[in-house]
């Protein structure tokens, strides 16, 4: 029996984490069932740069599971002799976002779908814990940030909500008072530069986010794919500096889950909300 | 004989396929509409001698073919109690008694009796439940919203509130109407605001109360019309570029603030199919306003 699961990368990196996550998981289930799994990503509409190395970002033995690994940069709708066995996101065609999962063998074999439950992540028995890459870890050790806790504050998507910071400045002067060191991370650069003289600040500088954001988009905006690939390999070091926090708090003027916490989560690091 | 029952219920394309056991809901309107809808189908198909196992639901006002059941409510197996969910005799009650209107279940399309709704209340809440009750993605999404909202049940009043689209069907309250039916209420403390009309927002801003705060979880309507109305036009991805989230996930966002509203203490609304859901979700009509001309349906 034949599986081909295809990872199509389209949005943020929270989003992509949390994808490879389920489908690592799902691909454990399948190769049990004795299924032999081929991954396909598909590169098509990533947001961040065009032709990376995808093992830049995450760690390649994650990746060992599978029979083959092939980079596409144009979806896969339909594969002669497979079914469509899963689409992620609802009413969409293969290749749009998360993944799809092709059989040549549909049975009643059950694939697992993470809840859409934001925080709760944590507590999904995880049969295959995705990393990132040792690049991204070795950036991370060479910053020897110890003993901090991080504030993680994320207005709506290309938004700068300079009003999320004034509702919880109580909230973090109470956060300050009560650590030595804060990482702060937002996709708002005015809401870091809010913080960023107090010296207790840690924080992370990525190139053209005073201009361009920070968040989405970044391919429509900037060009030098040398800068994507910086931009890219700092938001992941934020996510991995939040996963070593000793806590994060968290607060959202959108009222939606934030996959970049998924890697805090599935790492067990406390969520506050503030 | 054909293994397909036709069904003719408020518009669509509505049957019951004998041999899968499935309902095949296909119409358009809301989502509750749908629901509301979906549970007196049940009921139609059980006074014709049938069980229904599965709900093919597919919402023509959202997506032109695409069963969102799965998406939305948690599969259950019918097969060894269908009997005790539902019998003929009050599958018979339920539909001699009340049917879906332009204002939730009731008896008649301008008229409301909550007496109406609690004689059937029993037997709507165990159909709600069983075919519709909400999956673990949107249960997720309602404690994330709680939690990073710090919102409490206690000394709180939900307020759901609509012009767009509504306009043609009633009288509508303004915000001074919500807040001074509220306002008979000396313990509230916190009164939280879901709309999917950026002009409702406007009106309870002007107010200046500090106790309204406005939940923004789902996007809002950008002309006269409710915002899920024709949604079929545009495409599954051109929504998910629009909106940063699926078709999908605005229908859990929407089923997350629906179990958000119903915690509440009170919950105040406009006529619509929500008139039944959050009552039959609160479990009785207590602390709940439902206008319609102005006037609060439940008294």
């Amino acid at each position: 029996m034949n599986a081909i699961i295809q990872h199509s990368f389209s949005s943020g990196l929270g989003d992509a984490i949390v994808a490879i996550s389920e489908y690592l998981h799902n691909a454990e289930i399948l190769i049990s069932n004795g299924y032999k799994v081929d991954l396909k990503i598909n590169t098509t509409n990533n947001m961040y740069y065009k032709n990376f190395d995808f093992f830049d970002f995450f760690d390649e033995d994650n990746f060992k599971i599978f029979n083959s690994i092939e980079f596409i940069n144009k979806p896969i709708e339909n594969i002669n002799g497979f079914e469509i066995k899963h689409i992620s996101y609802g009413a969409s065609k293969p290749g749009l976002h998360w993944w799809d999962l092709f059989l040549d063998n549909i049975n009643n074999l059950q694939i697992e779908i993470f809840p859409q439950s934001g925080l709760t992540y944590g507590n999904l028995p995880l049969k295959n814990n995705i990393k990132l890459s040792k690049q991204i870890h070795n950036m991370y050790q060479n910053l020897n940030y110890s003993n901090y806790s991080s504030i993680y504050l994320r207005p709506n998507d290309c938004d700068d909500n300079i009003d999320l910071y004034e509702n919880k400045i109580n909230e973090i002067i109470n956060i300050y008072n009560n650590n030595n060191n804060v990482f702060i991370c937002s996709n708002s650069y005015t809401l870091k530069q809010k913080l960023i003289n107090n010296p207790k600040t840690l924080s992370i500088n990525i190139p053209m986010e005073d201009t361009q954001g920070n968040h989405i988009y970044h391919n429509q905006r900037i060009s030098d794919q040398k800068i994507l690939k910086e931009r890219a390999m700092l938001s992941l070091l934020e996510i991995l500096i939040l996963a070593n926090s000793n806590r994060v708090y968290f607060a959202t003027s959108w009222n939606r889950i934030s996959n970049f916490l998924f890697y805090s989560t599935i790492n067990n690091i406390p969520i506050s909300y503030i | 004989m054909s293994n397909i029952i036709p069904l003719d219920l408020w518009g669509g394309n509505l049957s019951f396929n004998i041999d899968k056991s499935t309902f095949i809901l296909n119409r358009q309107y809301g989502l509750f509409s749908n629901i509301t809808v979906g549970i007196f189908g049940v009921c139609k198909i059980k006074s014709l001698g049938y069980n229904v196992q599965n709900i093919d639901f597919y919402l023509a006002e959202y997506d032109n073919n695409y069963n969102f059941y799965d998406d939305l409510f948690i599969k259950k197996d019918i097969s060894s109690y269908s009997n005790e969910l539902l019998t003929v005799s009050e599958a018979e009650s339920f539909m001699n008694t009340i049917h879906p209107t332009s204002h939730g279940l009731s008896r008649g399309w301008n008229t409301f009796h909550k007496e109406d709704l609690e004689k059937v209340m029993p037997i709507l809440q165990k159909l709600y439940y069983h075919y519709f009750e909400n999956n673990n993605s949107i249960i997720g999404i309602k404690d994330f919203i709680k939690n990073v909202n710090h919102m409490q049940s206690n000394n709180t009043a939900f307020i759901w509130a609509r012009k767009t689209d509504k306009f043609n069907e009633t009288q509508l309250p303004s915000a001074d109407t919500y807040l001074s039916e509220i306002n008979n209420y000396s313990n509230i403390q916190h009164i939280y605001l879901q709309t999917d009309d950026p002009t409702v927002v406007s009106d309870f801003q002007q107010i200046n109360d500090n106790r309204i705060k406005y939940l923004n979880t789902i996007p809002m309507s950008s002309n006269s019309s409710g915002f899920h109305e024709r949604l079929y036009t545009i495409s599954n991805e051109e929504f998910i570029n629009k909106y940063q989230m699926s078709k999908s996930q605005y229908l859990q966002q929407i089923l997350a603030m629906v179990s958000l509203a119903a915690e509440s203490e009170y919950f105040v609304g406009y006529p619509g199919n929500l008139t039944t859901i959050i009552p039959m979700i609160k479990g009785s009509f207590n602390n709940c306003l439902l206008f319609k001309d102005d006037r609060n349906l439940i008294d």
